[in-house]
C-alpha cells in the first residue's frame, strides 16, 4: 500500500498495516526532518524493521540530497540477513508498483568468515583463523613479493578483484551475504573486499555495531562513510555495553608472557633485517620523522587493527623521537612490559585512575605520556615494515600497545583495577589488570557527531530517558509505542509466593533456600503440565541455574517434569547449546513439547527468538541483576553517579529489568503469536521494578496478577491458554490492530493513532 | 489331575485360597489351583487374562500373592507352608514374572492387530461379518491364514505404522523402593528395559556382550543401578564399572553431535556473533574459568548432570524418530561431507533462505495467500441449490395446478378398465420378460454393461459380498489340495461342509430374494458354478480316497 506520511509518499510492501507502524513512521519522519537523533521503542514483532526501511528509503528517494545513505546496524548475523531480506521485499514492491527497475544498491557486510569464498580459507572454523589466513595471502608485501617470486601463494579472488573489481561499481541491487558470495564466485572476485569497497557508494549498508562503534575496526571500514547518512541501531537495548566493551582491555599474566615472546621475536627480526636490508628501517625512520603517517598505499588488506582511540583524539603530529628507531621502540616496549609485570605482582586489589597510572609509570620507569600515546601507531608501522606474515601471533603485543595508547589518551571515564586473584578462588593467584571503560558515551560520541541522524530503537528501551543520559546525546524524539491488540495475546503474571506462602525471590539471602528452590520447581512442573509445546525458563546466572538444576534433580522434580516434556539446558559451550536448541525446536515441532532452561544475559536470551509454539511460556526465575560484587561494576556505578547523577540502584534495576524484558519478550513475535510471561520473583510486584518494564508489557499487568501463588498463576494460565487456542482470523484484527488503507485514512483512526506514541 | 496333558512348570503345595488348603499349579498357558483331595481345579486363569500380580510386603505375617485379571477381578493365594512360604511365593512370582509379559504381549498384539486390520479394511470387515459372525467358519479359522499372510506379505504396510516413542521420564518410573533393611528395590518391566535399550544403545551392547555368559540378567541390572552411569550426579571415577565405558561412548556421541553442528543457521550460536572482540578486549573477559583444575567437585558434578539431561533428551527424541531418520541422516551426512568441500554454499542456502523468509514474514499483514475467496451473498438460496433452469420452464405451476392434476389422475385411476382382450397370454408375457431381463436371450449382448444399470445397488452390494465371502471360502478349500496330511484331510472335509453351509444360509436366500424382485437368476449362476466345481473336485477326491482305502 502507498501511505502518505505527512506529505511523504511511502511504499509499504504489505496490504495491511499495524496502527503502531504508522505512528512509528510519523515519529521517524519528524526525526529525519529535524536532522536530529531519536530513541524509539516499539514492541518486538510489530514490524519495526520494515517500517524503518520503508520510511527511510522513501525519504531517501524523495530527498536524495538530504539523506544519501542508510547505515543499518544490527546485532547478530541472522538479524543482519533478515534485514536485507526485508529490504529485498520492499524493493520488489517498489519495482512492482512503479515499474521502474531498482536503482538502489544495498548490501550486507560481515566478517571474512561469513564472506570468504577461497576454498581453503573459508573452510576454517574460527573467524580469527580466517582473518589470519586471509592476511597471509593478501597482505600488501606478500603481493609485492609475488612479483619477484611467482610461487608465493596469493588469493586469486583478491587479485582478480584488485585488478578489475574497482573499475565498475557493483550493479544496483540487493545483496545479502550469500548473494555477495554468488556474485563473487561468478566474477571471481573476493566478496569481502568487494563489499568493503562498495559500502562507500551503496545507498544502504547493513552491518554489525562493531563496524561503527569499535574504533579499531570503524577506522578501517567506516571511515569514509558520508556525513549525510542516517544511522540506525536496531536491537539497541544493549548498546552501552557494546560501547564499553570496544574500549576496554584486560591484561593477564599470560598476555604478558606472550607479549614477551612477541617482543623477543620483534627484536630478532630487527636484527636480521638490519643485516640484510638496513635501508628499509632507515626509510621507515625517515618517514616517521617527516610525520608522513600512513604513506603506504594498497593498505586495505593489512588487517592491523586501527588505532584504538577515536579519530579526533589521535594526535596529528610526528611520532616522538624516543621511539622512532626500531630498536628504541622495542626497548621502550620492554620497559613498559616489565613495568606491567611488576604491577601484576600485587598482593591486594589496586584501583587507580589513568592519570595516577601515568604518574606512577613516569616515576618508576621514566616513561612519558607522549610516546605512550603513539605506541599503537608505532607498532603498526613497525609490524608493516618487518613484513610479519602471521599477524594473529602478535595479538598480545598489539593489545599492550593499544592499552598504552588508550591509557595515555583518556584521563576521564576509565579506571584501572588490578586484582591479584578471582573473588571465588582467593587461593589461586591469577592477577588481572582491567582497564575498563566506564562511559559508553566515549565510543559512540563520534557517531552522534558525525552523522546527521542516529536512530536508536529496540523492543525494550524502557525507561527511555536513561539512554540519552548514559550515551550523552540530545534526541529530538523519544517515543514508546504500545502494541494495539485485538486480543490480549500476552499474559504477564508475577508469581510472588509458593503454594505454601513462601516468598519467592532470587535475592542473595534466600538463594540457597530449599523452600524457594522447591517452589520454583513446582512452578515449572505445574506449567509443564498445562502449557503446550515449548517453555523457556531463564535463570539469573549460570551458577544459579546449575545449583537449582542439581537440587531439582535430587528432589526428583526434574523427573516429574520429564513426564510432561523433555528438558534441554543451556551450557557454557556454544556448540553444545546450539545442539540443545535445535533438539528443543525439534521436540516442539514433533509435538512432544520441551523445556529449555537458559540464562538471562546468555547467548540464547540475546539472540534466539522463540516464535509461536517454540515459546508458549517464558518463566523468569528471579530478577537478573548483574553480579554486583564486581569491582568494575562498582567503579562504573560510581562514575554514573558522579557524572550523570544516576543512582546506583536505579541503574542496577534498569539493567536487570531490560534483561528481564528481553528474556520474556523472546516469546512474542507478532500479533498472531501468544505467550505467557511469568515473572517468578516477588520483587517484580514493586512499582520501581514494574515501572521499568516496557510499556507494552506493563499495560497488561493488572493489580490482580501482582502477587500470585503458583496455583493461582496456573489457574490464570489455563484460562489464558484456552482463550488463545481459539481460532484467530484476520477479520478479528481488522480495524483494531490491523488497518487497510481506507481505515487508516479515517479521521477517527488518525486521532487514535496519535495516542499510540507515548512521548517522554 | 494328571489327566491333563499340559506341561506343568511348577507345583506348590499348601497354598490356601478362600481359606481352603490346596495346590497351586503353574502350567504352560495357565495358572490353576485345586483344593486338597479333589481332582479338579476350582481356580484357573489363562496367563493372557492376567493383568498383573501383586505380592504382600516382606514384613507381613501372611505370605500372599494376588493376581489381578483384565476384568478387574482378583484372586489371592496364601502360601501357608511354614518352612518355605516365602520361597514358594517367590518361586511362583519369578515364574509368573517371566511368563506374563510373553502372553500379555502376544494377546494384546494379536488383538490389536486384528482390530486394526478390520478397521482398515472394510471388505475384510464385511467378510468377517459374513463368515464369522454368521458362524459359517470360526474366528480362528478365519484368522488362521489371514494373520500369517499379513505378517509375511503385507509387512511393509505393517512397518509403516508409527512407532511408539519413549516416555521422557522412563527412568523416573523406576522408583526405587526401600525394602526395610537398607536395600533398594527397583521394579523393571519389559517396557522399561526396552526403553533403556532404545535410548542407550551402549547399554544394550553391554547387555548382549555380558548377559548370557558373564552375568545373569539380574546381576546386570543390579550393576546398572549401582553404576555411576545411572546416577548422573556422580562423577565417573571407578574403572571397574562396566558402564564407565558407556558413559564414555555417550560422551563421544554427544561430541560428534556437537561437531556435526546444527542445520538451522538461526539457532547456531557459534555464527551468531558477527565480529567477536579479540581476546583481551572487552569488559567481561574474566568469565569464570572453566579449567577443570579449580572447579570444585560439586560444580563439575552439576555440569555433568546438565550434560546428561541434554544427552538424555536428545536420545529420547532420537529414539522416537530413529526409523524415519535413517534416511534423513544419510542425507544430512552427505551434505555435511559436502559442507567441508568448497561448494558447501550450494547446499546451504535453501534451508537458510526458507528460515529467513519464515522469520520475516508477517502473515497477518498480507492478504491471505492463494486465490482470494469471495463470500457468497445469495438472495435466493434455493435457486442456487437447484442450479440454472432453462428459460422456457419459467411458467411455474402453482400449487393449485398440482392439486388439480393429482385429482385428475386419481380420477383416471379409479375409472381404469383393463382391456383384457388385447393382452398377451401369460406365458408369452413371462417369456418375453425373461428374454428381456439381463442374461435373457434378447439381452445376452448387452448384459455385461447392463448389470450395473439393471440391478439395484443394494443387490449389487450384496452380490459383491457374496462373491468375496465365497472366494474366501473357496480359497480355503482349494488351498487344501493336494491333500497329503491328515490335518489337511480334516480341513478339506470341514471346508466342504462350510461351503455347503454357505450355499444354504447365504446363497439361497439371496437367490430367493432376486427371484422375488424379478431379476435374472443368472446373477448367481457363476457363484453356483464355482461351488459346483469345488464339490465335484471334492467328490473325485473322496472317491479316490475310498478306492485307496479299500
Amino acid at each position: 500500500m502507498k501511505l502518505n506520511i505527512e506529505g511523504l509518499l511511502v511504499y509499504f510492501p504489505y496490504d495491511y498495516i499495524y496502527p503502531e507502524q504508522y505512528s512509528y513512521m510519523l515519529e521517524l519522519k519528524r526525526t529525519l526532518d529535524a536532522k536530529g537523533h531519536g530513541v524509539l521503542e516499539m514492541p518486538s514483532g510489530t514490524g519495526k524493521t520494515i517500517s524503518l526501511l520503508s520510511l527511510i528509503i522513501a525519504y531517501q528517494k524523495a530527498f536524495p540530497l538530504e539523506v544519501t545513505k542508510l547505515i543499518y546496524c544490527s546485532r547478530t548475523v541472522p538479524e543482519i540477513e533478515k534485514v536485507v531480506e526485508e529490504l529485498r521485499k520492499l524493493m520488489e514492491f517498489y519495482t512492482k508498483e512503479t515499474g521502474e527497475s531498482n536503482n538502489f544498491l544495498a548490501l550486507a557486510l560481515s566478517s571474512r568468515k561469513n564472506l570468504c569464498i577461497h576454498p581453503e580459507v573459508s573452510s576454517l572454523r574460527f573467524g580469527k583463523e580466517v582473518d589470519g589466513k586471509c592476511h597471509s595471502l593478501t597482505a600488501s608485501y606478500i603481493r609485492a613479493q609475488r612479483h619477484s617470486n611467482p610461487n608465493q601463494p596469493v588469493c586469486r579472488f583478491y587479485e582478480e578483484f584488485d585488478a578489475v573489481g574497482r573499475q565498475v561499481p557493483l550493479p544496483a541491487g540487493i545483496y545479502n551475504l550469500d548473494d555477495l558470495k554468488d556474485f563473487g564466485r561468478r566474477k571471481g572476485w573476493c566478496p569481502y573486499y568487494l563489499a568493503r569497497y562498495s559500502i562507500l557508494h551503496a545507498n544502504i549498508v547493513v552491518y554489525s555495531y562493531h563496524y561503527l562503534l569499535d574504533p579499531k575496526i570503524a577506522d578501517l571500514v567506516s571511515k569514509e562513510l558520508a556525513k549525510k547518512s542516517v544511522v540506525v541501531f536496531d536491537e539497541a537495548h544493549n548498546i552501552d555495553n557494546v560501547c564499553i566493551d570496544s574500549m576496554s582491555v584486560n591484561i593477564t599474566r599470560r598476555t604478558l608472557d606472550r607479549c614477551q615472546n612477541n617482543v623477543d621475536t620483534l627484536q630478532n627480526t630487527i636484527h636480521k633485517i638490519k643485516e640484510t636490508d638496513a635501508a628499509k628501517l632507515k626509510q621507515e625512520y625517515r618517514r616517521l620523522v617527516e610525520g608522513l603517517k600512513e604513506a603506504n598505499v594498497a593498505r586495505e588488506t593489512d588487517i592491523y587493527l586501527a588505532n584504538p582511540v577515536l579519530p579526533d583524539e589521535i594526535l596529528r603530529e610526528a611520532v616522538p623521537g624516543s621511539i622512532r628507531t626500531a630498536e628504541h621502540f622495542v626497548g621502550f616496549l620492554k620497559r613498559f612490559l616489565e613495568y606491567l609485570k611488576s604491577r601484576l605482582r600485587v598482593q591486594h586489589v589496586v584501583q587507580e585512575s589513568a592519570p595516577q597510572f601515568l604518574k606512577d609509570i613516569f616515576e618508576k620507569v621514566c616513561i612519558d605520556r607522549k610516546p605512550l600515546r603513539f605506541c599503537a601507531e608505532r607498532l603498526q608501522s613497525l609490524l608493516r615494515t618487518l613484513e610479519i606474515a602471521d599477524i594473529a601471533d602478535f595479538s598480545a603485543v598489539t593489545l599492550i600497545s593499544n592499552f598504552a595508547t588508550l591509557v595515555s589518551t583518556y584521563s576521564q571515564g576509565f579506571t584501572i583495577i588490578i586484582e591479584p586473584f578471582e573473588d571465588r578462588t582467593p587461593t589461586i593467584a591469577n592477577p588481572v589488570l582491567h582497564f575498563s571503560c566506564m562511559d559508553p558515551s566515549i565510543a559512540i560520541k563520534p557517531v552522534f557527531q558525525r552523522f546527521q541522524s542516529v536512530i536508536i530503537t529496540s523492543g525494550t528501551l524502557s525507561p527511555l530517558d536513561i539512554y540519552p543520559r548514559i550515551l550523552d546525546f540530545r534526541p529530538v524524539t523519544m517515543a514508546s509505542f504500545t502494541m494495539t491488540l485485538a486480543r490480549t495475546c500476552l499474559c504477564p503474571l508475577i508469581v510472588g509466593r509458593g503454594n505454601d506462602q513462601v516468598a519467592l525471590s532470587s535475592k542473595f539471602e534466600t538463594r540457597e533456600d530449599f523452600a524457594v528452590i522447591r517452589n520454583y520447581g513446582n512452578l515449572l512442573l505445574e506449567m509443564s503440565a498445562i502449557v503446550p509445546d515449548g517453555i523457556v525458563a531463564f535463570f539469573t546466572s549460570y551458577v544459579y541455574m546449575e545449583n537449582i538444576v542439581a537440587s531439582w534433580y535430587e528432589q526428583g522434580i526434574l523427573e516429574n517434569i520429564q513426564r510432561n516434556k523433555l528438558i534441554f539446558i543451556e551450557t557454557p559451550d556454544a556448540a553444545e547449546t546450539s545442539m540443545a536448541l535445535e533438539k528443543y525446536q525439534e521436540a516442539c515441532d514433533n509435538g512432544r513439547g520441551a523445556i529449555l532452561l537458559s540464562v538471562a544475559r546468555g547467548k540464547v536470551s540475546e539472540g534466539i527468538d522463540f516464535v509461536h509454539h517454540f515459546g508458549r511460556a517464558v518463566v523468569m526465575f528471579g530478577v537478573p541483576y548483574v553480579y554486583t560484587q564486581s569491582r568494575i561494576l562498582k567503579a562504573r556505578l560510581e562514575y554514573l553517579r558522579d557524572q550523570f547523577q544516576i543512582r546506583e540502584n536505579d541503574f542496577l534495576t534498569f539493567d536487570a529489568m531490560r534483561h528481564a524484558a528481553q528474556c520474556v519478550g523472546r516469546a512474542i513475535r507478532g500479533k498472531t503469536d501468544y505467550g505467557l510471561m511469568i515473572f517468578a520473583d516477588k520483587r517484580y510486584a514493586r512499582a520501581d521494578k514494574r515501572g521499568k518494564l516496557p510499556r507494552w508489557i506493563q499495560e497488561h499487568i493488572n493489580d490482580g496478577s501482582l502477587n500470585l501463588t503458583v496455583d493461582e498463576a496456573v489457574q490464570l494460565s489455563k484460562h489464558f491458554l484456552r482463550q488463545m487456542a481459539q481460532p484467530f482470523r484476520q477479520e478479528d484484527q481488522l480495524g483494531l490492530s490491523l488497518l487497510t488503507l481506507e481505515q487508516l485514512q479515517s479521521e477517527e483512526m488518525l486521532k487514535k493513532i496519535t495516542q499510540i506514541a507515548h512521548q517522554t | 489331575m494328571a489327566s491333563l496333558s499340559e506341561e506343568v512348570l511348577l507345583v506348590l503345595k499348601k497354598v490356601r485360597q478362600r481359606k481352603q488348603d490346596g495346590t497351586l499349579y503353574l502350567m504352560a498357558e495357565r495358572i490353576a489351583w485345586g483344593p486338597e483331595g479333589k481332582d479338579r481345579f476350582t481356580v484357573s486363569h489363562l496367563y493372557a487374562d492376567i493383568r498383573c500380580q501383586k505380592i504382600s510386603p516382606d514384613g507381613k505375617a501372611k505370605v500372599q500373592l494376588q493376581l489381578v485379571l483384565h476384568t478387574g477381578e482378583s484372586t489371592t493365594f496364601h502360601f501357608a507352608n511354614e518352612s518355605s512360604a516365602v520361597k514358594d511365593r517367590d518361586a511362583a512370582k519369578e515364574l509368573l514374572q517371566q511368563l506374563l509379559p510373553k502372553f500379555k504381549k502376544k494377546a494384546n498384539k494379536e488383538l490389536e492387530e486384528k482390530n486394526r486390520m478390520l478397521q482398515e479394511d472394510p471388505v475384510l470387515f464385511q467378510l468377517y461379518k459374513d463368515l464369522v459372525v454368521s458362524q459359517v467358519i470360526s474366528a480362528e479359522e478365519f484368522w488362521a491364514n489371514r494373520l500369517g499372510g499379513v505378517n509375511n506379505t503385507d509387512s511393509s504396510l505393517y512397518n509403516n505404522k508409527q512407532e511408539v516413542g519413549i516416555s521422557g521420564a522412563f527412568l523416573a518410573d523406576i522408583r526405587p523402593q526401600t525394602d526395610g533393611c537398607n536395600g533398594l528395590r527397583y521394579n523393571l518391566t519389559a517396557d522399561i528395559i526396552e526403553s533403556i535399550f532404545r535410548t542407550y544403545p551402549a547399554v544394550k551392547q553391554k547387555y548382549s556382550e555380558n548377559v548370557p555368559h558373564n552375568l545373569t540378567e539380574k546381576e546386570f541390572w543390579t550393576r546398572f543401578f549401582q553404576s555411576h552411569y545411572f546416577h548422573r550426579d556422580r562423577i565417573n571415577t571407578g574403572s571397574q564399572d562396566i558402564f564407565s565405558e558407556c558413559a564414555k561412548q555417550d560422551e563421544k556421541g554427544l561430541k560428534s553431535l556437537v561437531i556435526q553442528g546444527v542445520k538451522n543457521p538461526l539457532v547456531d550460536l557459534l555464527s551468531l556473533e558477527d565480529k567477536t572482540l579479540d581476546e583481551g578486549y572487552g569488559i567481561c573477559a574474566t568469565a569464570p574459568s572453566t579449567s577443570s583444575a579449580n572447579r570444585t567437585v560439586k560444580e563439575s558434578s552439576n555440569s555433568a548432570i546438565i550434560k546428561r539431561f541434554n544427552h538424555h533428551s536428545a536420545m529420547v527424541l532420537a529414539a522416537g524418530s530413529r526409523k524415519g531418520d535413517v534416511l534423513t541422516d544419510q542425507a544430512s551426512e552427505t551434505s555435511s561431507t559436502d559442507g567441508n568441500s568448497r561448494d558447501s554454499d550450494f547446499f546451504q542456502p535453501p534451508v537458510k533462505k526458507v528460515k529467513l523468509q519464515d522469520a520475516i514474514e508477517y502473515e497477518d499483514l498480507q492478504r491471505e495467500n492463494g486465490p482470494k475467496t469471495v463470500a457468497l451473498n445469495l438472495k435466493k438460496s434455493d435457486r442456487y441449490a437447484h442450479g440454472p433452469v432453462p428459460l422456457q420452464s419459467q411458467q411455474y405451476t402453482s400449487s393449485q395446478d398440482i392439486i388439480n392434476s393429482v385429482n385428475y389422475i386419481q380420477h383416471e385411476m379409479a375409472n381404469y378398465k383393463p382391456n383384457l382382450t388385447q393382452v398377451l397370454s401369460s406365458t408369452a408375457a413371462t417369456s418375453a420378460i425373461a428374454a428381456l431381463s439381463p442374461g435373457g436371450v434378447l439381452m445376452q449382448a448387452g448384459s455385461q454393461q447392463a448389470i450395473n444399470q439393471m440391478v439395484p445397488s443394494d443387490v449389487q452390494g450384496e452380490l459383491k459380498h457374496l462373491y468375496v465371502a465365497a472366494g474366501e471360502l473357496l480359497r480355503h478349500f482349494w488351498s487344501c489340495f493336494p491333500v497329503n496330511t491328515p490335518f489337511l484331510e480334516e480341513k478339506v472335509m470341514k471346508m466342504k461342509s462350510n461351503l455347503e453351509r454357505f450355499q444354504m444360509t447365504k446363497l439361497r436366500p439371496f437367490q430367493e430374494k432376486i427371484q422375488r424382485q424379478y431379476l435374472s437368476t443368472n446373477l448367481t449362476g457363476h457363484l453356483e458354478d464355482m461351488l459346483q466345481t469345488a464339490y465335484s473336485k471334492f467328490h473325485i477326491w473322496q472317491t479316490r480316497r475310498m478306492l485307496r482305502k479299500t
